[in-house]
């Protein structure tokens, strides 16, 4: 192997798991096209990983903790098992020692943040689950040093097939346990809880003889797929299914329903009575696993040994039939409620007949289907075929005779209109008025190209990265913050994703190269801008950043690198931000800051003004102060030196505006003026040179306000007036002036508010604030928003003056 | 040799003096195989060899622990991590060659602290660690210092000056490399005894 082989593998193995398995075959079939080698190594090193457990792991030393063996209010009493998500230990509640509570401390390399928020979101329905047969969910936190844990009710006993297997326990015994199992699970159901992870070491039998459900509910705070907010995880190597228990839906990483827990309930069943896995799994390779448990028939229970202490005469038949259906490829045609599967169980019991029927009769079934699934597969092909442009299809016509090389140049000929149209034509139109339309409509004739191009087998390593880049721009006129654009995020993540795809296709040729790498990593970063989930957000930063910092041990001394590390370090900030973890992104910033040599003055102006605005949030007010002059004073060189640039003026207004509000919070309101009134003075000659400029205008309006606020602080009521009838005037401007009216509205909305309550709430004058309060509910309704707190500051304006509230 | 000598050329070395870090290197490596040879000596009796726990050992006795930041400790732990390399490959050699002619077998060390001992086969190690540093010689400094010191993730950055995000992706695909290469079937087993 050579180093550049290894670092492929590397990026695709880390790149791989922090995939769901769905994901991560798709993922590795696109990136590893033509090098099948490369995807066999990938996924022997993936089951590596899911084995490795805690190979190599230096020890958790919980020890070292501050206060002994305390985490949050709890004692701890002894290591009960080392799992892999984490360790779980016994422990007491340090004002209740009789209250025995298993603790699960989460894996360090679990997103902290991330975890304890799907915390919060399914506790709620975690706490319904009252019933005697499920260990409950009591309590979850985080230690000092930031890991999460869970807390739940101790129980003492063994897994059910142990316990079953070392008191020979009779068939009947089993099956019975297995019923009380099936109504916990149903009472679970009932309450919208899926288990998603039962196995036998879930359900345990209590030494008095009670059997226990364990983890409920956790798996769907671990897993990574579901997730209400869109967000997706970061959580390398975190989750690995039990493959032997997990449903074709999971192990494909599709939805996940209650039908999910009767697969997995049929899989225990399987286990508890024949003492075998139903699965006979070759590798624990993710190819393999998907191969065995999504395609190969389970092998009937009642042709095992009897190693499970059941002798096989006693399963043929109906409980063989019981748990094939429960352990049906296809949900739907297993049991449609975990009850049914219950009630079988009991007319087995009882010597009634069980509805679930031998397997022949579900082969005809099975065909149809088939035959339905080829018939839906021409079908969309078909439909592909139409969206291909005509240019394309002239292209394939002469593909088939042409020799290659007049080939590629139709190519690159359709290659470059697309760029053209993405980059020229757009361009031109981009500052027309009401041109959105046709920027959509050239975006997305753009886009068909693009489509129908990269679809085509056989391009070469560089046309791939044309495309990726012609995606990487058509993404970010989709979306990308901070510039005009469509505000289609979703497409633009999707462009984003397509570009990623293209690249990994190109770097499987070589690679070794640097630009393709650099490509890749600037891609990932770019996804930053078009979406606001944090830890969405932090796993792409890591990516460019591991990439960047592999690129860097390569070529020490390349400038080039030395930007990218600064953009990567800026990401990570900003990404941590978004996180709340302060601290973190405040070391990143720093060393962005201090990688800055070669960058661009404004992106090192940028590290300190994000680095400012963090240490306001963390209310270090002085320090915050010391990096917006720092920012500030770059800045002003930037408008010294270029003063036709109006980014570098906006960019210099913001340094002070925000200046002014650390000044205010030091309580030094006059200085704060001062700061303010540059800030306005730079935006409004801006705004004049360009009276169409959006982003000027508005913020024009709110620096305003913003110093009139300043201006009440210092006592100059007089010069706060001023201030606020400027926001007004500039804000009326702004929505008869501007192609979009909306804008305009809305930051004059904001003045209007925010001048209502100085009036209120601090000049006492309800009778002056209304008319401000009326102004800016107007305004909302204008936009079709709600209104809520308006009316509620206007009734009770109202009852304090008698004057009335709103209509 | 004293507290005070030590300290100081690791706050020497941690402010840029390379220098500081040859003069170092043979102190550390003195005081930890004092140390391991105790340990060692235990071994027969049924005591496994804590590699993490000799590191922590060295570092209170040759430290002054109210002179030093987290990161000095940081740098002191990354430099024992190769010496306490050298000195348990040093041991199984020496213990394998004692064996020579009677029951051949792995020199193992346990993972401390685990519930379930894990066993991991020295030699072996050492060699697939000289195998990745030839692909990455970082990432073999980081398996290193994770695993012969018991460095976290935090310090494993500290002390190669890389971010957390790499050392963890590297932590994380070394150990599957490694995991591989150790338990693969084709690799040539042990002699049976």
């Amino acid at each position: 192997m050579t180093p550049e082989r290894w670092n492929r593998i590397r990026e695709l193995l880390h790149a791989a798991s922090g995939m769901d398995a769905g994901g991560r075959g798709e993922f590795l079939r696109q990136s590893c096209r033509d090098d099948p080698e490369l995807q066999a190594e990938v996924e022997r090193l993936l089951a590596a990983l899911a084995e490795s457990g805690n190979f190599l792991e230096p020890r958790e030393a919980v020890k070292d903790e501050p206060g002994g063996d305390r985490i949050g209010p709890y004692l701890i009493v002894e290591r009960a098992a080392q799992g892999g998500m984490g360790t779980v230990y016994r422990a007491v509640r340090e004002d209740d020692y009789r209250q025995q509570v298993a603790l699960k401390l989460v894996k360090r390399d679990i997103e902290t943040d991330f975890l304890l928020e799907r915390f919060r979101q399914e506790r709620q329905a975690l706490a319904l689950l009252n019933h005697p047969n499920i260990a409950r969910l009591l309590d979850g936190g985080s230690t000092k040093d930031g890991r999460p844990y869970l807390v739940m009710e101790w129980v003492q006993g063994s897994p059910i097939t142990e316990y079953c297997a070392g008191r020979k326990a009779p068939l009947r015994d089993r099956l019975q346990f297995f019923q009380s199992v099936c109504h916990a699970v149903a009472h679970a159901h009932a309450n919208l809880v899926v288990h998603r992870d039962l196995k036998p070491s879930n359900i345990f039998i209590t030494d008095d003889g009670t059997p226990k459900l364990l983890d409920f509910g956790i798996a769907k705070i671990l897993s990574p797929e579901f997730d209400s907010s869109g967000a997706s995880p970061t959580m390398t190597g975190a989750w690995a299914l039990t493959p032997d228990y997990a449903s074709p839906e999971q192990v494909r990483g599709e939805p996940i329903t209650t039908a999910t827990d009767i697969y997995s309930l049929g899989a225990v069943l399987y286990e508890l009575l024949t003492g075998e896995c139903p699965h006979r799994l070759g590798s624990r390779t993710q190819a393999e696993i998907e191969r065995v448990v999504c395609a190969e028939d389970v092998v009937r229970p009642s042709a095992g040994a009897g190693a499970g202490g059941v002798a096989p005469r006693e399963i043929r038949g109906d409980l063989d039939n019981i748990i094939l259906r429960a352990m049906e490829k296809a949900p739907a045609r297993r049991y449609t409620h975990v009850e049914e599967l219950a009630a079988d169980v009991r007319a087995y019991l009882e010597g009634r007949p069980v509805t679930a029927r031998p397997v022949s009769f579900r082969y005809r079934a099975m065909k149809f289907a088939r035959r339905n699934k080829t018939l839906a597969g021409i079908a969309t092909a078909a439909g592909l075929s139409l969206t291909i442009g005509l240019a394309l299809a002239l292209w394939q016509a002469r593909v088939a005779r042409a020799e290659r090389e007049i080939a590629e140049r139709r190519f690159d000929l359709a290659r470059r209109v697309a760029a053209s149209l993405l980059y020229d034509v757009h361009d031109q139109i981009q500052d027309l008025a009401g041109s959105s339309r046709a920027r959509e409509f050239l975006l997305r004739k753009s886009l068909d190209y693009l489509d129908a191009l990269s679809r085509e087998a056989g391009a070469s390593p560089e046309l791939e990265r044309d495309l990726a880049n012609a995606y990487r721009r058509a993404a970010t006129l989709q979306g990308a913050n901070g510039i005009s654009n469509l505000g289609q995020k979703d497409a633009a993540r999707e462009s984003f994703r397509k570009a990623v795809e293209l690249l990994n296709r190109a770097l499987a040729a070589v690679p070794q190269s640097v630009e393709f790498r650099r490509d890749l990593a600037a891609t990932h970063r770019e996804f930053i801008g078009v979406t606001t989930a944090g830890p969405e957000m932090l796993q792409h930063a890591q990516t460019a950043m591991s990439m960047v910092e592999t690129l860097r041990r390569e070529r020490p001394g390349d400038p080039a690198l030395l930007d990218d590390l600064q953009k990567s370090e800026f990401d990570m900030g900003r990404s941590l931000t978004v996180l709340a973890r302060y601290p973190e992104a405040i070391g990143y910033y720093r060393r962005a800051i201090s990688h800055g040599g070669g960058s661009p003055p404004q992106n090192v102006a940028l590290d300190h003004r994000s680095l400012g605005a963090v240490l306001i949030s963390t209310g270090s007010l002085s320090e915050a102060l010391a990096e917006y002059q720092a920012a500030a004073a770059i800045d002003e060189q930037r408008v010294r030196d270029q003063s036709a640039d109006g980014r570098a003026k906006l960019d210099l207004s913001y340094d002070y505006a925000d200046w002014g509000l650390i000044l205010l919070r030091m309580n030094q309101a006059a200085a704060a003026v001062g700061r303010y009134r540059e800030a306005e003075g730079l935006r409004a000659a801006m705004a004049a040179a360009d009276p169409r400029d959006a982003r000027a205008a508005t913020s024009l309006v709110s620096a305003e306000w913003r110093m009139g606020l300043a201006m009440k602080r210092a006592g100059d009521r007089a010069g706060a007036e001023r201030a606020f009838q400027k926001a007004v005037t500039e804000g009326e401007r702004m929505i008869r002036t501007l192609a979009d009216p909306k804008t305009g509205t809305s930051a004059l909305e904001d003045a209007c508010w925010n001048i209502g309550l100085c009036y209120w709430k601090d000049w006492g004058s309800c009778a002056k604030a209304t008319p401000w309060f009326l102004r800016a509910r107007q305004l909302l309704q204008k936009l079709n928003q709600p209104t809520a707190n308006i009316d509620k500051a206007l009734a009770e304006c109202g009852s304090a003056t008698g004057s009335g509230g709103p209509p | 040799m004293s507290a005070a000598g030590v300290t100081g050329l690791l706050i020497e070395w941690g402010n840029g003096d390379r220098g500081a870090l040859d003069r170092l290197m043979p102190l550390v490596y003195e005081e930890l195989r004092r140390i391991a040879r105790r340990h060692l000596h235990l071994e027969g009796h049924g005591h496994t060899l804590q590699s993490t726990a000799l590191v922590h050992e060295a570092y209170l006795r040759l430290v002054d622990q109210n002179r030093v930041q987290w990161r000095d400790r940081a740098h002191f732990f990354a430099v024992s991590a190769r010496l306490i390399r050298r000195i348990l490959l040093d041991h199984a050699r020496r213990r394998l060659a004692r064996k020579r002619g009677g029951a051949a077998t792995r020199l193992t060390v346990e993972n401390v602290g685990l519930p379930a001992p894990q066993n991991v086969d020295l030699i072996a190690l050492d060699q697939a660690l000289d195998n990745l540093a030839e692909l990455d010689a970082t990432q073999a400094q980081v398996v290193e210092m994770r695993f012969f010191a018991g460095l976290t993730i935090p310090e494993t950055a500290e002390a190669l000056r890389i971010s957390t995000a790499t050392v963890e992706r590297d932590w994380i695909t070394a150990k599957a490399w490694l995991f591989d290469r150790l338990n693969s079937v084709d690799r040539p087993a042990p002699a049976a005894g």
